[in-house]
């Protein structure tokens, strides 16, 4: 606005010179698309029928996202909560439609009981959830990751791994015929394009919705209040308005808008496992680009991704997926509150710690030195198989989680993208020294591999808390977590460095010492020792003067600011550390395996490692490894307790009542639980 | 307190979790691993029911032994696949380990089978070429077909019986595809036909509108090699857009999960040509005689065996065979039971099966074309049976291992 100003006198503004320029763009698309090609925009475009498919493809989608997002960024927009269950409403909606609609025999009443029972499900969850955790945005959100867990799994296990096709009714089937000219044949004979109608029906379906929100936000008062809310929660209800009810209708039209949107794209496209990520994937990225918690964003943020989705995968196919991602990044770096979102919304929330208190500190204690000893005599009394498969993934493991402890509990920054930064040096190391793939394998010496790999994951972390802390609290959560799933698909599509989906095997450690590390127990000390060290590390960096500044940023931004700290730096320096942690591990973790493809970073892995640090607690630097321990010790004997199959509930259900009952972990929990348990309480207790 | 947390780990370290000492020698531990978790839960769940079929049949019984199964599960990632075949060898202290399912899971079960040479691994239906073609381990033996022999036949009916000179693929992007692309494209390419485009679509892509556009309006047919749920829904969109060329099926694009759909794409997909290790109604009692005991032990499995309950069936029937010689000898090195399996002549439901060189498969394929049955469903029909296809597609060794390697580029004939 201030640019408006002082060039006010020079000619036309900056406003009018967009506006021209959209104007512009706009009659341009138009002839693109109604107007007779000549041969050159033929040729350079592969054909008028295969761009406009795309452009329209890539319209009706964004319909769909559209419908998707609006839940999304309504929820947000008016309680602060990232819904990430909001996928896992979609695909529930999707599957009970289907019942509802194969029972009936009438895709409608599928649309209308897919819709209202997901509606009743989101007003019960804020009922039943959500308002006992009020205030605490950041436990909402876990809370939402775990039930995003359980929901899949129990989904998977009721309706199976099965893809289902919803019979669409026959006057929305089929194609029509379009006003578009696509070819001129020679003879005179026009070709028009034929274009499916459900997908316009879905199109249409989604101008409905989102007029009638902007209406119902903009001229009723449940939509006054709704604005209000977003503005200013405790002045809406000083004001004597229900915001719990306001809160729970909210929630309701939110799972509404899922529900819907589950049996509208799911005719469209089928239901089916892994939905439930991709379109949570999807609102996550729309609303990014288009801000949080408006509407007119979301439908933004929905056709820009809808359209270079569909255009990419035309034309560039390989690198299409992650075009997306990058239109988001480059949104944050730009506009980091995304295009219609206001800076307010974006840093309103202090960012909060996911434990209340402080980090306890870490004292030498005569336990702390049994536990020690324990870890240094476990190979003694444990099976090869034990010290490796247990002993060494869960000091791997461990570590990756304590390089998000570091970044959660000291800096207050949530990063989804840890197991990242460790695959980057993973992948570092395959691609630098040996492999067994025949794909690249540079050979280099590990004296120079291995420190560079660790660097390497070292600047990626730095650079991912670059994008990162322009945004604070649980934006930050979602920004790492599209940036690790826009990784995942780097590695995925590309074959030239990362080999593509089977990635690279046969990577072992190099025999240093005459010692084979690769063994079982030599790789267990060799992963204890940079366990030890790490841990070591966290525990100084604590004290210094970096680690309290880091914490006072942590606690009070300004304030650190007003002392004189670069609060940007600080966490950006934090972010580094910690991505020489999880390179560390990532490096061990490569040879643990033996090998590396997109799947060792795939999503479900990158929650794997949150629900680790949750579960250990995250005030105090054992705590991730405590995590880690359960997570493997479950990971590898489920199958003998309660069947592979539902090892997901299992751990999703620990991850809930932890994120319930015991904010800070394992850990807190024992401290909890001890004096009550204890006849005389133990002098730390 | 923490003195108490560690003394607690300790305990359940040593005691819980040490590994059963106790092994009768009467019986022979067997790990068997499949996709038993994520998406492919459904194809692991057919896979064990296959390999418990024919356990059954032997009454749990090889060459005097008690045959005692442990399950192990994978997510169909690579990683996940290694964890549960060591906790099968390492902790549970399996003799022979049968598994996994899918490609990539293979390759990597292969580098782990060569750490532990006093473990025999047989394939469950992981239908990577290089599990066995290039750099093999010794105690890996495969008695399914890799992706490129499930093509065996169809490029050249495709193009003498069907017609069809100009094809266009449209696969996933990863390896088992290109796989299938190159064993399609041999015979093809060889026949005299061109692929002029072909379209690699994304893992996990759900929205084939755009590709659909783009194909050319002049191809004869387009090859599809998309699994279960993204077949059914490029057939839907495809037949949306109003599309009439007709298809060419990869081995997992017309399986029961496509054939089974409702919906108009149904009538589209008769007469769609493709090729694999089974057909649902092939001649011979040893088929039927498979399918109704299959039917009769899991009234909730597929309609019909899927080709993983079939290539879990071989892989146990082999098993069980070559123990039966072997008198249960797996001890040391298990060298007879490696000399077993590797001459065995094993009668299957879908025909003879022997091993080649590298301890991979030389069997029958099926060429198929869909057909609708009396009563309205749509199976696969057999058109003809390939015999005897090995691992190089009957070209000499030296020039099929010239073609390279399977990737989106590889073959090519425009």
């Amino acid at each position: 606005m201030s640019l408006a100003v002082i060039n006010a006198a020079a000619g036309p503004t900056p406003r009018q010179l967009s506006i021209g320029a959209c104007l512009l763009a706009g009659a341009v698309l138009l002839w693109m698309i109604f107007g007779v090609w000549p041969d050159w925009l033929d040729w350079l475009l592969g054909g008028k029928k295969t761009f406009v498919s795309a452009v329209l493809n890539g319209v009706t989608l964004a319909g769909l996202y559209f419908l998707v997002a609006s839940g999304f960024t309504l929820v947000f927009g008016l309680m602060r909560n990232v819904n990430l269950a909001h996928g896992s409403l979609y695909l529930l909606g999707a599957y009970i439609g289907f019942d509802a609609a194969t029972w009936s025999g009438n895709w409608f009443v599928g649309v209308v009981f897919g819709a209202l029972a997901i509606a009743a499900v989101g007003a019960l969850l804020q009922i039943f959830v959500f308002q006992r955790l009020t205030g605490d945005d950041l436990r909402q959100t876990l809370v939402t990751i775990g039930i995003s867990i359980v929901a899949a799994d129990l989904m998977l296990a009721i309706w199976g791994g099965k893809t289902y096709q919803f019979s669409i009714p026959s006057m929305l089937d089929g194609a029509v015929a379009t006003p578009i000219i696509t070819a001129v044949k020679s003879n005179g004979q026009i070709v028009t394009l034929r274009y499916p109608f459900y997908r316009l029906v879905v199109l249409a379906i989604s101008l409905v919705v989102g007029a009638g929100l902007w209406l119902a936000l903009h001229t009723t008062r449940f939509g006054m209040m709704i604005r209000a809310g977003v503005d200013d929660r405790g002045m809406l209800s000083a004001t004597g308005v229900n915001v719990r009810l306001l809160f729970v209708g909210v929630f309701a039209i939110g799972g509404l808008l899922a529900g819907l949107s589950g049996v509208i794209g799911g005719s469209a496209l089928s239901v089916a496992p892994g939905e439930d990520v991709r379109y949570l994937m999807a609102s996550l990225v729309v609303v990014i680009v288009g801000g949080m918690g408006s509407i007119t964003g979301a439908a933004i943020g929905a056709l820009l991704i809808g359209l270079a989705e569909q255009l990419g995968l035309v034309y560039i196919p390989t690198y299409g997926v992650v075009l997306t991602f990058v239109i988001m990044v480059v949104t944050l770096a730009l506009r980091p509150q995304g295009i219609m979102g206001n800076a307010r919304t974006r840093l309103a929330d202090p960012p909060r710690p996911p434990a209340a208190g402080d980090i306890v500190p870490v004292e030498f204690t005569p336990a702390a030195g049994a536990l020690a000893v324990a870890l240094v005599l476990f190979p003694v009394v444990a099976s090869p198989f034990i010290v490796f498969q247990l002993g060494a993934q869960t000091l791997i493991l461990g570590m990756i989680a304590l390089s998000l402890t570091i970044l959660g509990g000291y800096g207050g920054m949530v990063s989804m993208a840890q197991l990242t930064v460790a695959g980057i040096a993973g992948y570092a190391v395959a691609i630098l020294g040996p492999n067994g793939t025949g794909v690249l394998g540079l050979n280099w010496p590990w004296e120079i591999n291995v420190p560079l790999s660790i660097l390497i994951a070292g600047i990626v972390s730095a650079l991912i808390g670059a994008i990162a802390v322009r945004t604070a609290g649980i934006y930050t959560i979602m920004i790492t977590l599209a940036v690790g799933v826009a990784f995942f698909y780097l590695a995925q599509q590309n074959y030239s460095l990362f080999n593509g989906h089977s990635g690279f095997r046969g990577i072992a450690p190099p025999d240093v010492f005459g010692v084979s590390w690769r063994s079982s127990i030599p790789f267990y000390y060799l992963c204890l020792v940079v366990a030890a060290l790490t841990y070591s590390a966290v525990v100084y960096a604590a004290r210094s003067t970096l680690g309290l500044a880091l914490m006072a940023s942590r606690d009070n931004p300004r304030r650190a600011r007003a002392v004189g700290y670069n609060v940007t730096w600080l966490r950006i320096v934090a972010f580094f550390f910690a991505g020489l942690i999880a390179g560390a591990a990532g490096v061990l973790y490569v040879w643990f395996n033996g090998r590396i493809s997109p799947g060792t970073v795939s999503v479900s892995e990158s929650i794997g490692i949150l629900v680790i640090a949750m579960i250990g607690g995250m005030r105090h630097p054992i705590g991730p490894f405590l995590g880690a321990a359960l997570y493997v010790l479950l990971k590898t004997f489920a199958i003998d307790v309660v069947g592979a199959d539902r090892f997901n509930t299992l751990i999703g259900a620990i991850f809930l009542i932890i994120v319930f009952v015991s904010p800070d972990g394992l850990l807190g929990l024992w401290r909890r639980l001890a004096p009550h348990l204890a006849q005389k309480p133990l002098r730390d207790a | 307190m923490k003195i108490k947390t560690s003394i607690a780990l300790a305990l359940l370290s040593s005691t819980a979790l040490a590994p059963q000492w106790a092994r009768a020698d009467d019986s022979i531990k067997v790990g068997l691993l499949a996709t038993l978790e994520g998406p492919f839960t459904v194809l692991g769940q057919d896979g064990v029911r296959g390999a418990e079929l024919a356990f059954k049949e032997a009454n749990y019984m090889a060459g005097g032994k008690k045959i005692e199964v442990i399950k192990g599960s994978s997510d169909a990632s690579p990683d996940s696949a290694v964890k549960a075949a060591r906790k099968l060898v390492e902790k549970d202290g399996v003799k022979i380990l049968i598994g996994p399912l899918s490609g990539d899971e293979g390759l990597a079960v292969k580098d782990y089978a060569k750490t532990q040479p006093n473990v025999t691994f047989i394939n469950g239906t992981s239908a990577a070429q290089d599990t066995t073609l290039r750099d093999p381990a010794p105690n890996f033996f495969r008695f399914t077909t890799d992706g490129a022999q499930w093509m065996a036949g169809l490029g050249e009916y495709s193009f003498k019986d069907k017609g069809y000179h100009t094809v266009v693929t449209v696969a996933e992007d990863y390896s088992f595809p290109y796989t299938q692309v190159f064993g399609f494209m041999a015979d093809f390419c060889k026949a005299g036909g061109h692929v002029p485009k072909k379209f690699w679509v994304p893992i996990g892509n759900k929205d084939f509108s755009s590709v659909i556009a783009a194909i050319p309006d002049k191809v004869d047919a387009i090859y599809v090699a998309l699994g279960g749920a993204d077949g059914v829904n490029f057939l839907s969109q495809y037949q949306q857009a109003g599309g009439t060329a007709p298809l060419i099926g990869g081995s997992i694009t017309v399986d029961q999960t496509v054939l089974g759909t409702q919906g108009k794409q149904r009538d589209y997909v008769i007469g769609t040509p493709a090729a694999g290790p089974i057909a649902d109604n092939a001649e011979g009692p040893p088929w039927k005689k498979f399918v109704d005991e299959y039917k009769a032990a899991y009234k909730d499995g597929f309609p019909s065996p899927s080709l993983f309950a079939q290539g879990y069936y071989i892989e146990a029937k082999a098993m069980l065979a070559a123990l039966d010689k072997v008198n249960g000898d797996v001890s040391g090195d298990q060298a007879k039971l490696r000399d077993a399996l590797t001459h065995l002549d094993l009668d299957t439901p879908t025909g003879k099966v022997t091993l080649d060189k590298n301890r991979q498969a030389v069997a029958d394929n099926y060429l198929t074309e869909v057909a609708k049955a009396d009563d309205g469903h749509l199976y696969n029909k057999v058109v003809k049976v390939i015999p005897a296809v090995n691992q190089t597609l009957g070209i000499p060794e030296a020039d099929f291992m010239k073609l390279g390697v399977a990737n989106r580029d590889n073959p090519n004939c425009p």
